[in-house]
């Protein structure tokens, strides 16, 4: 069963609530989610379940609405993108803190001499930044295909890893 | 640093623990909440009628037989495009407000 096309499961799951077939989605793509989600969230796995968990529900939940304009992937990271946007403005709400709490100051004193921990430099990225470079360089994404997942222009995509890239650069002091 | 070396090195860094992503309690995990769904009678009759207004009569039988599901998952892998959009437009109706 699990070698059939996306649009074969989404028709079940659309047609007789399959959610067999949906299980079967979750499964191939869960991955690609959690993987995006786990470097925004800078490494929090307990907080990437949930939000991959609230992403698959909301996909499943308008699975209807998607129009099978964009690949279902991109649909798809394009929720998980979004419930992570919703989960800072809540967790900001709440705290009445700056809207991306994780991300860290540059320490100047910090660079090669010290251990690498790259949880540690994640955390000195934006997340929109965090989320353009994993989806480029981990997911090998085209620029067109992360400007949707993100919904803004190719160029901010572009601006977004040209900025991370200039941040990861300063706190290693390396030339990248 | 060169192009190539630079792309490795941010995959080094962006690479991170995520082997256990591919296990099925996730899944499982997902599969525990996901919200009831709809009638699939209601939606039979829905295909049905859909598929003989698009003049695809041919498909009524395969629907009418008892193993009306098996058929119609073969129907959407020899029509796939077709039937996701039409699909996808029934499920539309079906769930909005009457």
């Amino acid at each position: 069963m699990d070698q059939h096309s996306d649009a074969y499961f989404i028709s079940r799951v659309v047609l007789f609530n399959d959610q067999k077939a949906f299980e079967q989605l979750v499964k191939r793509y869960q991955k690609d989610v959690r993987s995006l989600l786990l470097r925004l969230t800078a490494g929090d796995h307990h907080k990437t379940d949930d939000l991959a968990q609230e992403t698959f529900i909301r996909a499943y939940t308008y699975l209807r609405s998607f129009k099978a304009k964009a690949r279902f992937s991109t649909w798809l990271l394009r929720i998980a993108y979004n419930i992570f946007l919703d989960s800072v403005k809540k967790e900001k709400r709440r705290k009445n803190t700056k809207l991306y709490p994780h991300q860290k100051s540059i320490n100047p004193e910090s660079g090669m001499d010290a251990q690498l921990d790259y949880t540690e430099l994640m955390k000195i990225l934006r997340p929109p930044e965090r989320a353009a470079i994993h989806l480029a360089y981990i997911s090998g994404m085209s620029h067109g295909d992360i400007s949707k997942i993100m919904a803004c222009p190719v160029g901010t995509v572009k601006s977004h890893i040209s900025r991370g890239k200039n941040r990861i650069r300063t706190y290693l002091k390396l030339e990248l | 640093m060169k192009q190539n070396e630079e792309e490795d090195f941010l995959k080094e860094i962006f690479q991170m623990e995520d082997s256990s992503f591919e296990n099925d309690e996730f899944a499982a995990r997902v599969m525990s909440q996901l919200p009831s769904g709809y009638n699939p009678i209601r939606i039979r009759a829905f295909i049905m009628g859909t598929f003989s207004l698009m003049g695809l009569g041919f498909v009524v039988p395969a629907l009418m037989s008892p193993e009306w599901y098996g058929n119609v998952a073969h129907l959407i892998e020899m029509y796939q495009k077709e039937v996701v959009e039409m699909s996808l437009n029934i499920g539309e109706l079906i769930s909005s407000p009457q």
